[in-house]
């Protein structure tokens, strides 16, 4: 059988943020080619900020059917996911992790790319609010 | 948006068995969409077929009959039918004399045409085409698609269809519909957007008090939006576009076509600043039709097509035609 | 055989291979059709995903009725039946692709990894020639052409065939998110002009799917 991956989504109001802590995700979770995971980052013209449109797309872009987990930084970002979610623009099978940004993309892109499903991709993201650094 | 549907993936079937049941005089197989004379193939007559999107009715089913189409192919709507309709058409309406395929310049139907002439060619049918593009709104023709065919159509199907019912050979009737397209210019305006079936609404935004220059029978976008005039004004716009275009040097045939979502009140009291226009221009006027020939669904507006008359070319145009939307002569 | 970095052994390439290609890429499409339609909506007519689901359906159930024995063949008989039920320009352009990468592919029961990726590069060049357009236009072929290099490239590598089309998913998947900031030169979309400037072309989204789809048929086994 095929093994159809989890996507992760990162939404960040700047662009480099999501896809610098994309490419690391990517780079830490072994056999990255496999991980399904793209960024939302700034304004759609670029520019600090949230754009639904680049949330759809990315979404879209990592959907293989099998759900999407969605990692947002802060205010509008979360609030423009939650607006998505709500109005039904998402994939269904799509769902908001409540995790830290950079430890939860790492945490949720590397349990997709071993294969977990969409619950557990977001417990991974969601874990990582416990990870204690001190 | 309501519509006059049961559902949206039975329209064009819909449409075709309601056009069965009002016209017997022609042959329409709904399940292969397939709409043909019930007398072809006409003996020694050159056989025309067209086809494309449906939603711009009466184009084509209606155009079929003796001094017009032999048959027509509808595709889903604004979606070009599939090679297999054309290749059955050809078939089905050639008696020996040769097919001219009438195509709208669409890429989907230019491709699908294009199949179905190599389809048509391997059964032995000899296939002529004539793509019609006379929409002047777009005048980038190099970076994009290059120009549509709307109105000039009909001008196509009725001059050509009337010489090959006269007998004439499939490369005479073949180079008078090119040389009716060469003359031919549309240009069309659209008050509102249209709204397909499938996504039951609106297909694009035009803000109320605005109006779009240049539209396609698609919806496609057209030179620019302004805010909304009146028929008078309208109507220069349109004539100057065509007239520039075209630089007739002697008399015209002149279409006044409704969009589909403009009564006919309105287009008459424009086809009155149309010809006021033409006049002021110095272009004399041999023949008018006025009505919805080829709509974009439920949109407001009209489009205005002048296509160039001779002594031939009217001969023609006045000789009998006999199908659902045209029918004079007899 | 040939083996991949992971250890797994890379699949044959036989009509089965392809008839899991066309599984999975049918089930992509149904699964992703509203989406094509959004797409296309934007800066077309709205009816992208309807049209390939069709013709993919169509397609689906035609090889099942009439099973093929050679990959050349069902990829032939796929390509035949969406020229037959797509309509539009998606159907022909589709429909030649893979009749054409079908034809190039002979009647051989497997074809090597090599001999997939020149039939495939063979059907993308008759797409071009077809529709009259080239890399750069906004259309299917901005993330075919690179969806191939990347095969080609990989394959000369050295790499096996599950490495080659995960290089070629990739790419097709990049190429058709670059294509966002494109001025469309061909089909409906060049009428917009500028306005199609800011949207993913939809065809180039539907042909990313159809690259997706051989990279996971060559990890299903």
């Amino acid at each position: 059988m095929t093994r159809r991956r989890v996507g992760v989504v990162l939404v960040s109001h700047s662009a480099e943020v999501a896809g610098s802590v994309a490419e690391m995700a990517r780079c830490l979770a072994t056999g990255g080619a496999a991980a399904a995971v793209a960024a939302a980052g700034g304004a759609e013209g670029g520019g600090i900020g949230t754009s639904a449109e680049l949330i759809k797309r990315a979404v879209h872009r990592v959907d293989a059917g099998v759900g999407v987990v969605v990692i947002a930084d802060l205010g509008s970002a979360v609030l423009t996911v939650k607006a998505l979610l709500e109005d039904k623009e998402l994939p269904d099978g799509t769902r908001l992790a409540d995790a830290p940004f950079l430890e939860g993309a790492v945490g949720a892109v590397v349990t997709a790319a071993a294969g977990a499903d969409v619950a557990a991709v977001a417990a991974a993201a969601e874990e990582a609010y416990g990870y204690r650094k001190a | 948006m309501k519509m006059l549907i049961n559902v949206p993936e039975t329209v064009v079937a819909d449409g075709l068995r309601g056009l069965a049941a009002a016209h017997p005089e022609l042959t329409v197989d709904v399940e292969n969409r397939l709409v043909v004379r019930r007398d072809a193939p006409v003996e020694g007559k050159v056989g025309l077929v067209s086809g494309g999107g449906s939603g711009h009715e009466p184009l084509h089913a209606g155009f079929v009959g003796r001094g017009m189409l032999d048959a027509a192919c509808p595709g889903e709507v604004f979606t070009s039918p599939v090679p297999d309709q054309m290749a059955r058409a050809a078939a089905a309406v050639d008696s020996g004399a040769g097919v001219l395929f009438v195509i709208k310049n669409y890429t989907g139907d230019v491709l699908n045409f294009d199949m179905a002439a190599e389809l048509a060619e391997d059964e032995g049918v000899q296939v002529a085409k004539v793509i019609v593009n006379d929409d002047v709104a777009v005048t980038d023709s190099l970076y994009t698609a290059g120009r549509r065919g709307t109105g000039g159509t009909l001008f196509v199907e009725r001059l050509a269809g009337a010489a090959a019912e006269e007998g004439a050979p499939l490369d005479r009737v073949a180079t008078l519909a090119h040389r009716v397209n060469d003359g031919c210019r549309s240009f069309g305006v659209a008050l509102s957007a249209c709204s397909t079936p499938a996504k039951g609404g609106p297909t694009f935004e035009l803000p109320p008090g605005q109006l779009e220059l240049g539209i396609g029978i698609h919806g496609e976008p057209g030179r620019e939006r302004r805010a909304m005039m009146t028929s008078g004004e309208i109507a220069d716009a349109a004539v100057d576009a065509v007239v520039t275009d075209l630089r007739p040097d002697g008399p015209v045939f002149v279409l006044v076509n409704g969009m589909g979502g403009t009564p006919l009140l309105e287009l008459y009291g424009f086809n009155a600043e149309v010809q006021r226009a033409l006049g002021e221009r110095g272009v004399p006027v041999v023949r008018t039709l006025v009505g919805n020939y080829v709509t974009s669904l439920d949109m407001a507006g009209a489009s205005v097509t002048v296509c160039r008359a001779d002594d031939e070319l009217l001969r023609l145009w006045d000789s009998p035609v006999r199908t659902a939307a045209l029918r004079w002569g007899c | 055989m040939n083996t991949s970095a992971s250890g797994t052994p890379d699949p044959a390439i036989d009509s089965a291979f392809v008839r899991r290609w066309l599984s999975l890429a049918t089930s992509a499409i149904e699964h992703k059709s509203s989406w094509l339609t959004e797409l296309d909506s934007a800066i077309g007519d709205a009816d992208h995903g309807t049209n390939m689901q069709r013709g993919f359906a169509a397609a689906s159930a035609a090889v099942e009725r009439e099973p093929s024995n050679t990959p050349g063949e069902v990829l032939t008989h796929v390509g035949r039946q969406l020229i037959s039920s797509v309509g539009g320009a998606a159907g022909p352009l589709y429909g030649t692709l893979l009749r054409r990468a079908g034809k190039a592919l002979g009647d051989q029961p497997a074809v090597t990894p090599e001999e997939l990726c020149v039939a495939l590069r063979s059907g993308v060049d008759s797409v071009a020639q077809l529709g009259r357009s080239e890399r750069g236009d906004k259309t299917m072929l901005d993330s075919l052409y690179p969806a191939v290099e990347a095969m080609e490239f990989a394959l000369s590598s050295g790499s096996g065939l599950l490495a080659a089309l995960a290089a070629a998913r990739t790419a097709a998947d990049e190429g058709a998110a670059a294509t966002v900031p494109i001025l469309a030169r061909r089909g409906r979309a060049s009428y917009l002009g500028e306005r199609s400037i800011g949207h993913q072309d939809p065809g180039a989204t539907s042909a990313a799917l159809l690259i997706a789809a051989f990279a996971e048929a060559a990890e299903a086994v």
